[in-house]
């Protein structure tokens, strides 16, 4: 058996876009790629992590959607913004590990990669439809806001490749 | 009562969530110091106490108060903060107590920030830390 393997620049095995055509074609079109998207999701080697990923989503959001989950007054999670991180988790591409799924004291929910202490990338929601990430690259350095869509933002495809594969 | 604060001094940040810590490695994560609304992170000064002091005044002061158990804690020099261009209010209520202030308006800034002083701490368990998580 081969297993199909995903491009990092290309979007996310895991979603459909949402800009296909009006006509029959489009929609022939639209039906097998979700199909075949559909396919692909069932190989347990493929499916594994991202599913976990969106379990520790669930788990995050019991656990933390109540004020001062923390002890220090932090806010409690929001429906809005695991709606979100679900969304961003989806466009992550499978040939990149899937991150940390963390809570802030703002109620934003923070996915971490980590290599080591200042080998790390960090990309949060808050339900906003926006990313906000930050990353320390050894002694360089990257932050800024970025619009949730529909793939992810080059930014964060590049911020990735570099902690992984440079 | 402690004097000013001076930059080769340690700060004590108690930490009650394990999603703040990676036990793996024993580091710090991020959000252990990013700011709530109020813009603070909340941190103790512990010059001159012995470790044994530092576990009590935690258990004293944060986790009976906030009745959660203290998983353990991160400490920091000030020097690692003030280089952010945070500042530090020592406002000594409860004593010991300070606030890292001065945090920049923007979210990504703020975890920059928090992802360096993360890096910069220490973190240290309590020994019955796999009891208690």
């Amino acid at each position: 058996m081969s297993a199909a393997i995903q491009c990092l620049n290309c979007p996310s095995f895991s979603v459909v876009p949402s800009s296909a055509g009006f006509g029959s074609d489009s929609i022939d079109l639209f039906k097998s790629l979700r199909k075949g998207i559909g396919h692909i999701w069932e190989p347990v080697t493929l499916g594994g992590p991202l599913e976990d990923a969106l379990r520790s989503l669930i788990e995050l959001y019991l656990e933390r959607s109540k004020a001062n989950w923390d002890g220090y007054n932090a806010s409690p999670i929001t429906e809005d913004a695991v709606f979100d991180a679900w969304k961003l988790i989806k466009l992550l591409p499978f040939s990149i590990p899937m991150p940390e799924i963390l809570a802030e004291p703002n109620g934003e929910i923070g996915l971490e990669w980590y290599k080591e202490r200042r080998l790390v990338f960090v990309v949060s929601v808050s339900g906003k439809r926006t990313l906000t990430y930050a990353g320390l690259f050894g002694s360089n350095t990257i932050h800024g806001v970025e619009n949730l869509v529909e793939s992810l933002p080059p930014v964060v495809v590049d911020s990735l490749r570099r902690l992984f594969y440079s | 009562m402690l004097g000013p604060v001076n930059l080769e001094e340690s700060l004590s940040r108690y930490i009650l969530d394990r999603s703040y810590i990676r036990v793996a490695d024993r580091s710090v994560r991020y959000n252990a110091f990013m700011p709530t609304s109020n813009g603070e992170v909340s941190v103790f000064r512990i010059l001159g106490l012995a470790d044994s002091e530092i576990w009590e005044m935690g258990d004293l002061q944060v986790a009976r108060k906030r009745g959660k158990p203290l998983l353990g804690r991160a400490d920091i020099l000030v020097m690692a903060v003030i280089k952010n261009n945070l500042q530090i209010d020592p406002d000594n209520d409860p004593p010991r107590h300070a606030n890292i202030l001065g945090w920049p308006e923007q979210r990504s800034e703020q975890k920059l920030i928090a992802l360096k002083i993360a890096a910069d701490s220490q973190l240290h368990l309590r020994k019955d830390f796999n009891l208690l998580a």
